[in-house]
């Protein structure tokens, strides 16, 4: 990964807790992910092509679902929707900044099992727990 | 002034209609679609004066959808919003060309989705 795409994801990750949960994320230094991690990835096509992969603490999305919709016991579906559009917001906002003159194609965030640490290029410390994220890029 | 919003994110969807509830618009009814071809559905059904669109969905998405309303001569009249995380100059230029009314990357505060449409609602002749 390129430091231009790792700094992407950093104004990316920033920007999004702070304006879709009024939250503010520290840059923290890499860590693994937990065994119960709310993992997802979601893939893009263009070119380029490539995939963004993202694990979270669970007390962490729990926070993010009761902070973007308003409510106080969000169901574990609700949890999960909420940690996939959380993925979909931050591929969205990396692409569309570092390929602003191209129509990149994003499939749907899935949920599934976190990968190595090295999977994830930057990783920050929320108000309730942490989180990491990663891309790859197919030329 | 009825709007319909197609987001295959039920927690985007119910973000939306908060919002919408909150800003004091003059809307009477808000209803939902998690895909192109359930929103086709709910115009043909119950019809919309707004319709508010995802891109990225399975199945039809939002592209689809917005072409298809245009081709419609009964639906084509339907003031287009698209909320997106694409938001890429490349893509608000392809959507302009099929007259989309407002564009609104996600995330989006609460007050950038009132000011999208109070003016596209205020460009219907309703009072935003």
């Amino acid at each position: 990964m390129t430091p231009a795409i790792a700094e992407a994801l950093v104004a990316a990750v920033t920007e999004v807790l702070e304006v879709a949960a009024f939250e503010l994320a520290d840059l923290a230094e890499p860590t693994a992910p937990p065994p119960d991690a709310v993992a997802t990835s979601l893939k893009f096509h263009g070119p380029p092509s490539g995939a963004v992969r993202m694990w979270i603490d669970p007390a962490e999305a729990r926070a993010f679902a009761v902070a973007t919709l308003g409510c106080d016991d969000p169901e574990p579906a609700v949890v999960d929707d909420a940690v996939r559009e959380l993925t979909n917001m931050i591929a969205g906002h990396v692409l569309g900044r570092a390929w602003p003159d191209v129509c990149i194609a994003l499939d749907g965030a899935e949920l599934g099992a976190a990968g190595s640490v090295d999977a994830y290029a930057v990783h920050f410390t929320g108000e309730h727990g942490r989180i990491a994220v990663g891309m790859e890029v197919t030329p | 002034m009825r709007l319909l919003v197609v987001d295959d994110s039920a927690v985007t969807r119910a973000m939306i209609k908060r919002t919408v509830a909150a800003a004091g618009l003059p809307v009477a009814e808000v209803d939902e679609a998690s895909d192109g071809q359930a929103a086709i559905r709910s115009l043909a059904m119950r019809g919309a004066d707004v319709l508010i669109t995802d891109l990225n969905m399975p199945g039809m998405g939002g592209v689809d959808l917005v072409r298809a309303v245009r081709a419609d001569p009964v639906l084509a009249a339907i003031a287009v919003v698209v909320v997106s995380t694409d938001g890429s100059p490349a893509r608000r230029a392809m959507l302009s060309s099929l007259g989309v009314a407002g564009y609104l990357a996600k995330p989006f505060r609460p007050e950038d989705l009132r000011r999208v449409l109070s003016g596209v609602i205020a460009g219907l002749g309703g009072a935003a």
